[in-house]
């Protein structure tokens, strides 16, 4: 009996902290929501209280009709559907090679781990005097082709450890069918790498919708992402936080969102595959 | 299984294509930039090779040594309450009880939150007048005055490191949860027969067996921490008095406020220069370890 009692607080116990890690995870976020919900009225009274007092979309209302913040929206979407597409494009038969064939051995795939490391300001500074150059600085051709170049370390590295899991004998039994290589690889090899592409084109996805010192340095106006429209509206805005909660909520439903459809991959993603 | 030599090759050129044009060659276009006088606001003087002379004058400039000292405060005061507060979250969720996966996947949101709005909403915390910390206050009717964090040169970089490590504790938990899912299990049944306390087993077995993972976590919040920005830029912008100022705020500073282009190419060689050899050093520390 007594055991029994112990076993039950003990796991009692366990769901307290549980909760309270969850409350350190959730609550910031939480806050932020909740000030978005507040109406005009009450964000300029000086009683703070924990909840709204009633739920105001007025905050929404206002940060939807502003320019910005829709044009980054959409310009957001626009860039990182593209580059996300490309480096899976690009990048899932790079991880294929590497992970049969060791291509280039263990230099490249050092080569490819070490590009994500780079500080993006330091990284800013020679593209956005070679994108002056060709005229490319804040065109969305610039953004989307320097967004694929980082999400493809992400996603070379997933793939990688993706095939590195999948057994070589379905592959080697079509060969011995007579399948050629481009025959090998569509009908065999996507089918099967299909879970790991989508796992990594969210977390691509993920990341390049949420970066920002790269593409605060290399645009301006035309190709402004949501990232830069929220922090140029929050300089001018600044102690308007209930228009900031608003525009911060809409950066970051559509992550949420997406990372909970690949939750199953999200430990090797996030992680860098440093494990599995 | 056979595939020609070229096929294989086929298969990554677009790759190397790409990490070689927004990778590689901009890299050196900066090392060829820091030896230049190139400054925008003075286009006249035109670009002039200058030899180290930036590299020379980065070495007497009190504000890069600021940096310099805030960056390195920042990444490794951060660092061991990272680790602390995410074994913590990794031994919570390594159990098999209803739920965990759910609360396995509500840790993980500071992480898919963009830090730009990470850093946003604690700004909002760290505001007195909005602060749900002022609320609780006033709930309890505590009549004390919640302190501006963020303007005392003493409280901003401790602020700025609780904030980082808010948005860092999920990558900490996440590899040390799969570090601790992949231990044998005989060591701690062994353990349990000899009567070792939860304490004693945590201490001498568990940490001790975590430090391949441990490693690679310090490794990569280096890294990460070294490479911040969006935090800076948002919550202090460097201040009070240059008491936040950190490499990449004043690269940033340098290149956009300035315009001046060859001595932010020589800010940002050095500070790669910091991070290779902060990455060497760690290497070679697992290295001995693995030895050991």
């Amino acid at each position: 009996m007594r055991r029994y009692y112990r076993r039950h607080l003990g796991s009692a116990g366990i769901y307290i902290l549980l909760l309270l890690a969850a409350c350190w995870s959730l609550g910031p976020i939480l806050f932020v929501a909740m000030s978005s919900f507040r109406s005009a009225s009450e964000q300029f009274t000086t009683s703070t209280s924990l909840l709204p007092a009633e739920l105001s979309l007025d905050s929404y209302r206002h940060v939807l009709t502003t320019e910005a913040i829709p044009k980054g929206f959409l310009n957001s979407i626009v860039i990182t559907t593209s580059a996300t597409l490309l480096a899976l494009l690009i990048g899932s038969p790079a991880g294929y090679s590497l992970s049969r064939h060791r291509t280039g051995g263990i230099a490249m795939s050092y080569m490819i781990l070490v590009s994500r490391m780079i500080p993006p300001i330091a990284l800013s500074i020679p593209l956005f005097v070679i994108g002056q150059r060709l005229d490319l600085v804040d065109t969305h051709v610039f953004m989307i082709v320097i967004y694929t170049f980082m999400n493809l370390a992400l996603v070379t590295w997933m793939m990688k450890t993706f095939f590195d899991e999948l057994p070589v004998e379905l592959e080697e039994a079509a060969r011995v069918d007579g399948c050629t290589t481009g025959q090998l690889l569509r009908k065999i090899v996507v089918p099967l790498a299909a879970p790991g592409m989508g796992a990594s084109a969210v977390l691509s996805f993920v990341f390049t919708w949420n970066e920002f010192g790269l593409a605060l340095a290399l645009t301006r106006s035309d190709a402004v992402t949501l990232p830069v429209a929220i922090s140029g509206f929050v300089t001018i805005f600044r102690w308007e936080w209930g228009w900031m909660a608003a525009a911060s909520m809409l950066m970051v439903i559509p992550a949420i969102v997406f990372t909970f459809i690949a939750q199953k991959y999200i430990v090797q993603g996030l992680t860098f595959g440093a494990f599995k | 299984m056979r595939m020609y030599r070229w096929e294989k090759w086929l298969l990554i050129i677009p790759t190397l294509f790409v990490v070689l044009l927004v990778f590689i060659f901009p890299l050196f276009y900066s090392v060829g930039m820091s030896v230049t006088s190139r400054n925008l606001l003075r286009p006249q003087l035109g670009t002039k090779f200058v030899g180290l002379e930036n590299f020379i004058e980065l070495t007497r400039d009190e504000e890069f040594a600021v940096a310099i000292k805030n960056t390195l405060y920042f990444t490794f005061g951060g660092i061991p309450v990272q680790l602390i507060l995410g074994l913590s979250f990794a031994l919570l969720l390594n159990r098999r009880i209803p739920g965990i996966n759910a609360f396995r996947m509500v840790i993980v949101i500071p992480m898919i939150i963009a830090p730009l709005i990470n850093s946003f909403a604690w700004l909002m915390i760290f505001q007195p007048s909005l602060s749900p910390i002022t609320a609780i206050l006033d709930l309890f009717r505590l009549d004390v005055e919640m302190p501006i964090l963020l303007a005392s040169t003493k409280t901003v970089m401790p602020a700025l490191i609780t904030v980082s490590t808010y948005m860092a504790t999920p990558f900490v938990a996440l590899v040390l949860l799969a570090g601790l899912q992949s231990l044998p299990q005989e060591p701690f049944e062994a353990a349990k027969i000899d009567g070792a306390s939860r304490w004693q087993t945590l201490l001498l077995l568990t940490i001790p067996m975590l430090k391949p993972a441990i490693l690679v976590i310090i490794m990569i919040r280096v890294m990460d921490a070294m490479r911040s920005f969006d935090l800076f830029f948002v919550m202090t912008s460097g201040g009070p008095a240059n008491a936040s100022m950190v490499l990449s705020l004043f690269n940033y500073e340098a290149m956009y406020h300035r315009l001046t282009q060859g001595y932010a190419s020589a800010i940002s060689v050095m500070t790669f220069a910091i991070i290779i050899v902060l990455c060497i050093v760690l290497h070679r520390m697992t290295l001995r370890s693995d030895e050991g």
